[in-house]
């Protein structure tokens, strides 16, 4: 009998051991028994190099009585900044030096470029490695006969001067003769003068400003919101967003929160807030700030194509400092104007606020100018003169001012696209947006209507 | 050697190894086995940095180790239905603002705000009966309750959680909601009383709504949750007492169409002061963070 309870018992242990040794060998499953996919990799956009972030904000190149504009979202200028950009890696320490004289008095200015936010430069910087640091606010290229001068504008408004070799321009000028048989809308530089005899009005100019010196044919734009993959842009923000409880709000969007941060989905972007991160401070240099900016944007919702940096500085509030990065869609040149901004805040514990809305042509990013055009004939927008945009403005602010009116100032006067219509169906109107004394004026491009910042998506 | 001694040899050889396998198996958890997830040691742990602060543990607990779900809610409409078609019999006038919808007849005013909030106030004094004041206060609520529930104001579901005296001298019951037998602190329902007449109402109760796919997952103990309060609040000037820790569900509340709410430890004072310590991530429960628009 003890020999069979024995022979039991042996049977029992052996048992157990050969189990014992299974769970021990494939792993016992934890007590947090979901989450699966907790810890995953996030797959995410990789960030762009700094050439691709900090694009100047216009070049401009002087041609007969007028100029050339080439903007943001614009190919050619793409191509131009691409060779300036490498003229620009290819200068080294020998080539700087203030000492060095400035372009003769005959010398033409061949381009300018205009940089806001500012090209950083100096040592670990792709640009003017030369230089001890700091940052760039204005390029321009003077040429002279078979010779070529840059003078560099830095930020504090200090002047360098540059003799080039010539094999140094080539490619850069090679593009720009290339681009000057294509560009059909001449620009001029707006100053009190021209104003006066335009518009006959007296008014002060925050330079530069160009306009365009014949009409401009723009086609309205059918848009689209940009398209985010939802479950990833969560990845992106909680670790582990199986903690993340959802709301579903009553307009369609969703809320996730996991008690310390937030962020709000909805057709047409997201919203995300991580407040006791506020409390953290910034020790971050421009360079690094727009390095975490470039990581921030690729990484939380991918960075397309016609995306631009528009602004990056410190901020303060409440005592503690932060980054603020603002980012503008463009298309062909033009801005893509909401209400809702892309933008974002951070410091050196993460990333505080972020509000991300943009809007892309319906027929695709690829798709040119021509061909939208061909769709849309019908609906082309042939812009109104400058002058008559001036004057219109001039008398929208003159109704909206109230008590002694001050001297007019214009700061800025451009054309851009207004997203307006639904979300569901979001349409690009061509308009003029222009600053008067720090008062935003938004005219219908053609009839110079006014257009309401609230009727703005 | 007989076969005897052999297999006692190898029983003892496999019982050792036995236990070699099951203490590298279990040991770091070795706790759940014996289904306790707070030790001994860890009640000693956490009233020691309680007292250090001026907190006093005056409370007991579920030790095991437990696992929970969010749950999914969406305000509950039938009771205002209800109210609203006995009103409407009645005659009444009604003013709307952007968020509440005002209602008043001869006896009480009504307000429903869009979050889901039920307000009832009687204009003269719901009445309890004249004997009402020399009740014992479990037959008094009993009365109250009987009240209610002939208004059509009294939910299922419904636990009672404690009195409070006001110091305008007005005394308050306050109930919670129970979903499937578990506490949910968000749906409160509360009696404001002056002696032997209710002067109002408020009911915010939720009810559940469809599940999202399961995420069921371990709750921290009840140690972890006191010990995070502790670091939260910090150091309190004056000695407070902790009556209850309990296990339920709480979030704030939402003007929206449904939500999930997290398991949470309930932490109540003697002061009737009540803490919310999220079951999952140990934070304190706060307003929730509503993103900003830059």
């Amino acid at each position: 009998m003890i020999e069979q309870l024995k022979t039991i018992l042996l049977f029992a242990l052996i048992g157990l051991s050969l189990f014992l040794t299974y769970s021990l060998w494939y792993g016992q499953k934890p007590a947090e028994l979901i989450a699966d996919d907790v810890y995953e990799q996030v797959d995410a956009e990789s960030p762009r190099p700094l050439e691709k972030t900090i694009v100047p904000e216009i070049v401009v190149v002087p041609v007969d009585d007028g100029v050339f504009l080439y903007q943001k979202g614009d190919p050619d200028f793409d191509l131009i900044w691409d060779e300036l950009s490498r003229l620009l890696q290819k200068i080294d320490n020998s080539f700087v030096s203030s000492a060095q004289s400035g372009p003769p008095e005959d010398a033409t200015r061949c381009l300018s470029s205009h940089f806001e936010p500012l090209l950083p430069v100096g040592v670990d910087m792709p640009w003017l490695t030369g230089l001890p640091g700091g940052a760039v606010k204005k390029i321009d290229l003077y040429c002279f006969e078979d010779s070529y001068w840059l003078v560099i504008i830095e930020s504090e408004g200090a002047e360098r001067y540059l003799e080039l070799e010539e094999d140094k321009v080539k490619g850069l000028n090679s593009v720009l003769a290339d681009l000057a048989g294509d560009k059909e809308a001449e620009y001029s530089y707006l100053n009190q003068e021209l104003v006066l005899e335009k518009a006959e009005l007296e008014i002060d100019i925050i330079e530069p400003v160009y306009v365009p010196v014949e009409e401009m044919v723009m086609p309205k734009l059918n848009l689209k919101a940009e398209k985010l993959d939802q479950e990833l842009l969560l990845k992106t923000f909680f670790v582990d967003y199986n903690l993340a409880r959802v709301i579903e709000e009553r307009d369609g969007g969703r809320l996730y929160t996991d008690g310390e941060k937030g962020l709000r989905l909805t057709d047409v972007g997201f919203e995300y807030s991580y407040p006791r991160l506020e409390e953290g401070q910034t020790s971050a240099s421009y360079s690094e700030a727009l390095r975490s900016s470039n990581s921030l944007i690729s990484y939380h919702g991918g960075w397309p194509e016609n995306l631009r940096l528009e602004k990056i500085g410190l901020t303060s509030r409440g005592g503690s400092f932060f980054y603020e990065s603002e980012w503008q869609m463009y298309y062909n040149g033009y801005p893509l104007k909401t209400v809702q901004q892309t933008r974002f805040s951070f410091n050196d514990l993460g990333l505080i606020h972020f509000t991300r809305f943009l809007f892309e042509p319906a027929a695709g990013p690829e798709t040119t100018a021509d061909e939208l055009a061909l769709n849309a004939e019908k609906e082309k927008v042939f812009t109104a003169p400058w002058y008559d945009v001036v004057s219109r403005a001039v008398e929208v602010m003159e109704e909206r001012i109230v008590g002694p009116a001050s001297r007019l100032r214009l700061e800025t006067i451009e054309l851009v696209y207004v997203v307006t219509g639904t979300k569901a169906a979001p349409k690009g109107t061509p308009a003029w947006v222009v600053i008067i004394n720090g008062e935003e004026i938004i005219l219908e491009a053609g009839d110079l209507e006014i257009i309401d910042e609230e009727d703005l998506l | 050697m007989n076969l005897g001694q052999a297999k006692l040899i190898l029983i003892i050889a496999f019982a050792g190894l036995n236990f070699f396998l099951g203490y590298q198996l279990f040991w770091p958890d070795f706790g759940r086995l014996t289904g306790v997830a707070v030790t001994a040691e860890d009640i000693q742990v956490v009233e020691q940095k309680l007292a250090e602060n001026n907190y006093i543990l005056q409370a007991s607990f579920d030790r095991s180790p437990r696992n929970s779900d969010f749950i999914t809610v969406a305000p509950e409409w039938q009771i205002k239905q209800d109210l609203l078609y006995q009103l409407i019999k009645t005659g009444v006038q009604i003013e709307e603002t952007e968020h509440s919808t005002y209602y008043r007849s001869e006896d009480r005013r009504v307000v429903i705000h869009t979050s889901g909030l039920l307000q009832v106030f009687y204009i003269s004094g719901g009445e309890l009966g004249e004997d009402a004041t020399e009740l014992e206060k479990n037959d008094f609520r009993i009365k109250v309750e009987e009240f209610l529930e002939e208004d059509g104001l009294l939910p299922d579901e419904i636990s009672f959680d404690y009195w409070e005296e006001k110091e305008d001298g007005t005394l308050a019951l306050n109930y919670h909601q129970k979903i499937n037998d578990v506490p949910v602190f968000s749906g409160q329902l509360k009696v404001i009383m002056d002696a032997d007449r209710i002067l109002a109402v408020e009911i915010y109760w939720l009810e559940p709504a469809e599940q999202t796919p399961p995420r069921e997952m371990e709750v921290i103990s009840p140690t972890e949750a006191l010990q995070n309060l502790v670091s939260e609040l910090g150091p309190s000037s004056e000695e407070q007492v902790i009556k209850k820790i309990e296990l339920g569900y709480y979030s704030g509340e939402y003007d929206a169409e449904k939500w999930e709410i997290p398991p949470v430890w309930r932490i109540a004072f003697d002061n009737h002061q009540h803490y919310y310590i999220n079951a999952f991530t140990g934070n304190l429960e706060k307003d929730t963070v509503i993103p900003e628009q830059l």
